[in-house]
């Protein structure tokens, strides 16, 4: 393997799987994104960058979902990567970096999800990640000699948290609120698990779709105590003013069943497939608050934004590294 | 050939250990010390169960001299208990659930309906207890898988909401869906007979007006407190219904099976009782 595409090279695990194949000495391809670059042109740019540097394999990384869902233009990335790497004689994997906010968050899922349960279709947060896992079977379909790899992580701590809830209360400050009588069941993996899940999904193949969680998971009380957090019980109808208040986010709908009916992925096919994460939920979250305390302080609340600043980055990377052109704007 | 094999096999291990030390090297995570899991990862809280355990053994000792038979009929592995259920806030399962504690060292979960997770509060304290959403995925990972066991209540809220004149008639053990669970999850099938939980807090009339306002599937006349009614427990011979076919005839006779097996228990047991309170 020579040279990687990576969609999102600038940030979370995009930035961490570009750094680590930069540091083993692969080329990383990766493409800035600006709103005002229509999908034509966006388009052009991929196939630009997938001609020049010829891919083995490429990391859709860029999926990231908000309360409101996955953004017009992540998909439209997506589809476009898609249409360029089915050009590319070279490409041999795609690895999708997609959820488990697929699945919604309903009280007649099982505790632990298993890949087979079909993702829930009427949750707006779902819905534009199953187009791009839609888009990634159809690029399968049409380059059946590739191997395509959707990878769903549960919540995922670290710099740039993966998942509503992860978000939720990394972004909080020391008071997190949470749904008044209920106490769900909740996971959490560590963004060094998934990257290393992603870059495995890169150099061996694992067709198929993975969730990648550990096989513990507590109670959302419990990783709020351990995430040196207060947990503040509030009714759903009155997140709005208590976020005024606590200086937290107004919940999304999805969100919003979280609180109440938690979501934990079954981690039986990634251990099956060598993916499963290391770390259980409880480890995770310690040392996402050890990271917090080493890069602001102990003791002292995170950042601005609650979020601690990245130590990875693309500007990390050796001289003789990564082709690559740096994201210029955040389109999300 | 089999030193081939080996290399083949530890090719993933060690790479994975390269890709872990790249990442690694990227963006260190300080070392979390490996502290005890926290809790269960199915929710229940040993830790609560620990502490109400004094208030439990009063109940199970002094309130309702609970007597329990038939453990030997309780498999070492994964197990779905079926029991009869009754009582407007039914004190049948902690009973049941405290017996095997107490006498087999083991936790029994509970798989609930829909209503006990949807609702505030009740879903808080159903988590904590060991109580599960009934769902067949969950129940074949729960007790095939991990060979734990489980108790359901066939009879739902038309065993707890029924008027007390109804007692000891077992209602309709829905479709079967606790016998497809046993199947899927290749365990067998223990049915439980619960004498007193019918007295303990008897509906004496319903609410329905109430119980649509609020939502709720019965709106009970009953009692403030448990009364202190003699409870005792029969576990009886095992189903195993995961060696036969599993159409839905079969499934609907193994049901019924199960049900009458309960019925004529409690007859028995009805006839041998002289007495509510003292058994």
């Amino acid at each position: 393997m020579k040279s990687v595409v990576v969609t999102d090279a600038a940030r979370g695990i995009g930035a961490l799987v570009a750094d680590a194949l930069a540091r083993m000495s692969l080329a990383v391809g990766s493409l800035s994104q600006r709103p005002s670059e229509s999908h034509t042109q966006e388009a052009a740019a991929w196939l630009d960058l997938f001609t020049e540097l010829e891919p083995d394999a490429v990391f859709v990384s860029h999926l990231r979902v908000r309360g409101s869902g996955l953004s017009r233009a992540a998909v439209q990335t997506a589809e476009a990567a898609f249409a360029a790497a089915a050009r590319c004689p070279s490409l041999e994997k795609v690895v999708v970096l997609s959820s488990g906010q697929v699945y919604g968050a309903r009280d007649d899922l099982p505790t632990f999800v298993p890949e087979h349960i079909a993702p829930d279709r009427d949750a707006p947060t779902s819905a534009g990640l199953l187009e791009v896992e839609a888009a990634a079977s159809a690029f399968a379909r049409v380059r059946p000699d590739t191997v395509v790899t959707i990878l769903r992580p549960t919540e995922v701590l670290g710099p740039y948290p993966h998942g509503l809830l992860a978000d939720h209360i990394v972004s909080s400050g020391s008071f997190v609120t949470a749904s008044a009588g209920f106490d769900p069941q909740v996971q959490f993996a560590t963004d060094h698990d998934v990257a290393v899940a992603a870059l495995l999904a890169i150099f061996e193949d694992r067709p198929g779709v993975y969730n990648i969680a550990p096989a513990d998971a507590l109670r959302l009380s419990s990783a709020i105590r351990v995430a040196a957090k207060f947990r503040v019980g509030v009714n759903r109808a009155v997140t709005r003013v208590a976020g005024a208040v606590l200086r937290t986010e107004p919940w999304s709908g999805e969100l919003s069943s979280l609180m109440r009916f938690g979501r934990c992925l079954d981690a039986t096919r990634s251990v099956e497939g060598g993916f499963a994460p290391l770390t259980a939920s409880a480890d995770a979250i310690r040392g996402w608050r050890a990271a917090q305390e080493d890069s602001n302080g102990v003791g002292e609340p995170a950042g601005p934004d609650g979020r601690g600043t990245p130590t990875s980055g693309v500007g990390s990377r050796g001289a003789d590294g990564p082709l690559e052109t740096e994201r210029a704007t955040d389109d999300e | 050939m089999q030193q081939e094999n080996r290399e083949r096999d530890s090719e993933p291990q060690n790479l994975r250990e390269e890709l872990d030390a790249v990442v690694g090297g990227i963006r260190s995570v300080p070392a979390a010390p490996a502290e005890r899991p926290i809790g269960d990862k199915w929710g229940r809280d040993p830790e609560l169960i620990d502490r109400l355990a004094p208030a439990m053994d009063f109940l199970y000792d002094r309130w309702f001299r609970t007597e329990a038979d038939g453990f030997e009929h309780i498999p070492a592995g994964g197990a779905l208990l079926v029991a009869n259920h009754a009582g407007a806030f039914p004190p049948d399962a902690p009973q049941i659930q405290w017996t095997v504690r107490r006498h087999l060292d083991r936790d029994v979960y509970m798989m609930g309906e829909n209503l006990l997770s949807r609702t505030p509060v009740l879903n808080w304290l159903f988590r904590r207890a060991g109580g599960i959403e009934a769902n067949p995925e969950t129940a074949r990972r729960l007790l095939g898988e991990e060979g734990c066991l489980a108790l359901v209540f066939p009879e739902g809220t038309k065993g707890t909401g029924k008027h007390v004149s109804q007692r000891y008639r077992l209602q309709r053990f829905g479709r079967g869906g606790f016998v497809r669970v046993a199947m899927d999850a290749g365990v067998p099938i223990v049915p439980v007979a619960v004498l007193g939980a019918e007295e303990a807090m008897p509906v004496l009339g319903n609410l329905d007006v109430v119980a649509r306002l609020a939502n709720l599937p019965y709106a009970p006349l009953t009692s403030l407190v448990w009364l202190p009614v003699k409870f005792k427990i029969a576990f009886l011979r095992p189903v195993h219904v995961a060696e036969g076919p599993t159409d839905d005839h079969t499934v609907a006779l193994y049901t019924e099976g199960i049900r009458d097996t309960i019925q004529e228990a409690l007859l028995e047991m009805i006839g041998r009782r002289r007495s509510v309170v003292f058994g």
